[in-house]
């Protein structure tokens, strides 16, 4: 199948480029055909994550056919890559020499999940998740509506979830885009955009009825989004400009998720407000999906020379977003109509939620002397709700109780404004200084209340240089200092409620000194070697935060070399990056549950560390006067993820038991090894293999299980990243003319 | 060679006469096609300008504009004679300029570089990481965009030539750039995620994680550097509660999965 729609499709390409040709009398055809073989071994079983994002086709493989027109008038080309596989794509590309061009882009682009996924449920209908109707009427007799018999229930349960069945994990995406740009006349330009991408497949999502009821089910996507842009672009020695609208369409065919409870067959109210036993609640659990939803931008770009050398630009754009999906019921168990007489009811027909966006920025950019240029700019972006106001009498808690708590839902707005002025500064004609400051604010309102304002202000350092051939530098440093405004009052505390905590913040509005450092030296001490180091640093300190994230912490040194000596070619990489966060909480006394501590015992700290390290390399060798190449490669790459729980002994937690094994933990590694041999000037031959090796140690994630009945009355869909080693042995033809 | 006048044009052919091979390229580059003609007629002088006293001189390397010899910037300033414009408006004064990246540091102007782009590395990706190192370990992690994949590149996000939002993204915000391809995320919800709604990379590192979802750490704890809610948002999750539903598998968003935002009536806490 595969094979027949690849060779269609090549067909209508090699077609269509034979019939162009005939029309022209003097066409340049140039092109490139690969065709070949491989043999794929999965040294440990399969692995979705071999090809998360790709298809290697065990047997054979149309890897390209790519074929290019050139006239004196046009360019046309025509390129399939992975013809037939799932990670197809193929371009179109049509070039009238400064008159018309038009691109034409169609691509495959998996991305596989799991293959050894399985689940009790069946799909009934798109997003509508059922289980035999005798199983969840076995448990709820047994439980009862007072949770009696427990043990005896999840037994049961544990039984069902041995029958199984297997699901597949995996999204594809379809994506179409269409350029085309039509010059009207010299200066004025005409551009079209237009993309269709379809997503369709299941993934995973957590379901949960319950407090103690975790499910992990397959989410059916089937979304389609619309976008497109129409510009206008005119451009003249001393200014250019464009403008033009870019609206965009999300539509979600699934826009809800309905799942069976598997301990409970018909509704009922759970007695408890904040309590859940197995047993009680509802039948069915209902979730909203992502909502269809539109976007319309207006926006107009200029940039004008007003004087010799000095640029101002503008840009302005407007942006109105709408959703306006039909909206669910509070819940779907009938249970609680008891509670509140609309618990079966939507609040309101359709979410009529808006959002207008306002983006502003203009830039200067003006040489004052010969040696000596100004860097000035300012940017507005406002994000302002229009939505309609919804007052909520209450909610259904994971559809099992009904609360009283009237809300007004506070919809978000927000405005950032930033301005800079920096000084450049060429001392000689190789070394340039630049100095600049930079001031960003952030303010931020909820439901009409003001939730403060954040000011950043950063002064930065830059020097340039290349003082010799072989030799250039670029180094940076900038420091800043982020206020909030509200940090001794209103919503400064959050939250609100817990006074304990007086000094928790959320880090993205926390006050927070940061530092940063680049080093970047590049040296060609001869004409065939060049080396290159990175040194980087980004240190982020939220000093008022006692508690929540109080630094974050970045730094990372890495090395580049490539050497040629004749023919042969040799390059290595190494790199080095740390990622460190410290963060702090403290943990609920009991009881009351809901009351946080007073007592410092109950503090805990946890330092999380991602060390990684890339390294590898290559060489290009070549032969028999450049008939024969060895290419061999090595890359590899692995991430330590370290974590340290502390906690004073004597509290609640008490000495915290830290992980004796990684979280995240990852390695990756790819090898390959090939053998070119040039035929002659149009066909040449590549033989190799390539070996790739994944490992993930992780505590929780490395063998996901899919019954946890007994330890937390969960279950999954055993949807595991399991380890992977696979070993490719590959053929390739590659015909050129 | 025929000698000329100061400051005259004297056209490809004349170029040609000593410099055959950077004509010959020339012609087969894009810049070399007819249609460029509308834009500039003067070929080779378009960009080193009238060669009328260089030919006079017989060829004196110091009569005509030679980019060797030229600051990285006046070198800029030739191509921005004509690529000031769409994508390219900003390049004058940002990042790149004011770090010295010369447009050749890119881009190959004489010879047919690699598609329309006249890109001098073989793949646009490869390119990038000649300077920006440290992607490369980002691009090789578990979790990642289908970069390594050929799926996508590093300018479907930033536009190298400037832009007016942080990190040259290509958008008017970061969040603006993620709805192109994640627009089930733009909303608005009935119950916005508020720091979802700023800035997605508070929450996620689009260039690579060994955490699932690109995440900065590792839930729960990355959650918990903004929750610490009573009960379970505050307790510690350490190795006695490896079995437990708050922190195995995906943890926090094994019940709260639809912490992007939620359209569901009673769905405040993202659970529904």
């Amino acid at each position: 199948m595969k094979t027949t729609r690849a060779f269609w499709a090549l067909l209508v390409m090699v077609l269509l480029a034979l019939s162009l040709c005939a029309q022209e009398q003097d066409p340049q055809v140039t092109g490139e055909a690969a065709i070949g073989a491989n043999e794929v071994n999965a040294k440990d079983g399969e692995a979705a994550r071999f090809t998360e994002y790709r298809e290697i086709p065990d047997g054979l493989a149309f890897s390209l056919f790519d074929i290019r027109l050139k006239s004196a008038d046009y360019y046309l080309g025509l390129k399939a890559e992975d013809a037939g596989q799932s990670d197809e794509r193929y371009d179109l590309a049509y070039n009238r020499y400064g008159k018309f061009r038009l691109d034409y882009r169609w691509d495959r682009i998996p991305h596989n999940f799991s293959t050894g996924a399985v689940t009790p449920y069946t799909e009934a209908s798109p997003g509508v998740w059922t289980l035999p109707d005798g199983l969840q009427s076995q448990l709820q007799g047994i439980l009862g509506d007072n949770g009696t018999n427990l043990p005896l229930a999840m037994d049961v349960l544990s039984d069902a979830l041995t029958n199984a069945h297997g699901t597949p994990l995996g999204l594809e995406r379809r994506r179409q885009e269409l350029d085309v740009d039509y010059s009207l006349s010299t200066p004025m330009t005409l551009s079209l955009n237009y993309q269709n991408e379809s997503k369709e497949g299941y993934r995973a999502i957590g379901a949960p009825l319950g407090f103690g009821n975790v499910i992990e089910l397959p989410e059916t996507v089937d979304q389609n989004t619309r976008q497109g842009e129409i510009k206008l672009t005119y451009s003249q020695k001393n200014m250019s400009m464009d403008f033009g609208i870019a609206p965009s369409k999300f539509e979600n065919s699934v826009s809800r998720m309905l799942w069976d409870n598997p301990y409970r067959l018909t509704d009922q109210a759970s007695p408890g407000e904040l309590t859940y036993l197995l047993g009680n609640g509802s039948g069915t659990g209902q979730m909203a999906l992502a909502p269809d939803n539109e976007a319309a931008k207006y926006f107009f770009n200029g940039s004008f020379k007003v004087l010799k050398t000095t640029r101002i630009r503008a840009s302005l754009s407007y942006t109105q977003l709408t959703q306006d999906a039909d909206l669910l019921p509070y819940t779907v168990n009938t249970g609680l109509e008891g509670a509140y007489a609309g618990a079966l009811s939507a609040p309101r027909e359709a979410a009529d939620l808006g959002a207008d966006i306002t983006n502003a920025a203009l830039t200067l950019h003006s040489a004052l002397t010969r040696s000596l240029a100004l860097n000035a700019g300012y940017k507005y972006y406002d994000y302002d709700d229009s939505s309609k106001a919804l007052s909520i009498p209450g909610h259904a808690i994971l559809d099992q109780n009904w609360v009283d708590e009237p809300v007004d839902i506070g919809f978000l707005g927000y405005t950032r404004e930033s301005y800079y002025a920096n000084l450049a500064w060429t001392v000689w004609n190789f070394t340039t200084i630049e100095g600049g400051y930079k001031s960003r604010t952030m303010e931020r309102e909820r439901a009409d209340l003001n939730e403060g304002k954040n000011t950043e202000n950063t002064l930065y350092l830059a020097a340039i240089t290349d003082p010799l051939d072989w030799l250039s530098f670029r180094g940076t440093y900038s420091i800043s200092d982020r206020e909030w405004s509200l940090e001794n009052g209103g919503n400064a505390v959050y939250p609100v409620r817990n006074d304990a905590l007086f000094a928790f913040r959320r880090y993205h509005e926390a006050e927070r000194a940061r530092e940063e450092l680049t080093l970047d030296l590049t040296l060609m001490p001869m004409d065939n070697l060049g080396l290159s180091f990175v040194y980087l640093t980004a240190l982020n300190n939220y000093e008022q935060s006692q508690y929540g994230l109080e630094s974050d912490d970045h730094r990372s040194f890495s090395f580049d070399a490539n050497y040629t000596l004749g023919k042969h070619n040799f390059y290595a990489f190494y790199a080095t990056e740390e990622n460190k966060g410290l963060q702090s909480a403290r943990k609920t006394t009991l009881p009351p549950l809901d009351v946080i501590s007073n007592d410092p015992l109950n503090d805990w700290t946890a330092i999380l560390v991602d060390d990684t390290t890339t390294y590898g390399g290559g060489l290009d060798l070549a032969f028999m006067n450049d008939r024969l190449h060895l290419d061999l490669s090595y890359s590899h790459s692995k991430t330590d993820g370290k974590p340290l729980l502390t906690s004073p002994a004597g509290g609640n937690p008490d000495a915290a038991i830290t992980f004796t094994e990684g979280l995240d933990s990852t390695e990756y590694t790819v090898a390959k090894a090939q053998l070119i041999y040039k035929f002659n000037d149009r066909l040449k031959m590549s033989i190799g293999q390539w070996y790739e090796e994944y490992t993930l140690d992780d505590i929780f994630r490395s063998d996901i299980a899919v019954d946890m009945v007994h330890e937390g009355y969960a279950f999954y869909l055993g949807a595991s990243d399991p380890d992977y080693k696979y070993l490719v042995s590959f053929v390739q033809l590659i015909y050129s003319w | 060679m025929t000698a000329s006048s100061s400051a005259d044009y004297i056209g490809i052919q004349e170029c040609r006469g000593c410099h055959e091979d950077a004509a010959a390229s020339y012609g087969a580059s894009l810049h070399g096609q007819k249609g460029f003609t509308q834009k500039s007629d003067h070929a080779c002088e378009a960009c080193h300008g009238p060669g009328g006293d260089h030919a006079a001189a017989g060829g004196d390397a110091s009569t005509i504009t030679s980019f060797s010899k030229k600051t990285r910037s006046a070198g800029n300033a030739a191509c921005l004679q004509c690529h000031e414009q769409g994508a390219v408006m900003h390049f004058a004064g940002g990042i790149h300029d004011a770090r010295k990246v010369s447009c050749t540091d890119c881009h190959r102007i004489h010879h047919p570089g690699q598609g329309a782009e006249l890109l001098k590395a073989t793949d646009e990706i490869a390119l990038c990481l000649t300077c920006h190192h440290t992607m490369r370990s980002d691009l090789m992690k578990a979790s990642h965009h289908p970069m390594r994949e050929g799926k996508m590149t590093c300018s479907d996000c930033h536009n190298p030539h400037g832009s007016t939002t942080d990190a040259l993204v290509a958008g008017d915000s970061i969040n603006d750039k993620c709805y192109e391809c994640h627009a089930e995320k733009r909303g608005p919800f009935l119950w916005d995620h508020v720091p979802a709604r700023e800035d997605c990379t508070h929450c996620h590192d689009p260039h690579g994680s060994n955490h699932q979802r690109l995440l900065n750490a590792r839930v729960p704890y990355l959650c918990q550097r903004c929750h610490s809610e009573p009960r379970h948002p505050g307790t510690l999750y350490d190795a006695s509660n490896v079995n437990t539903r708050a922190i195995y598998n995906r943890a926090c968003l094994n019940c709260h999965a639809t912490v992007h935002g939620s359209n569901h009536p009673s769905g405040q806490t993202f659970m529904r």
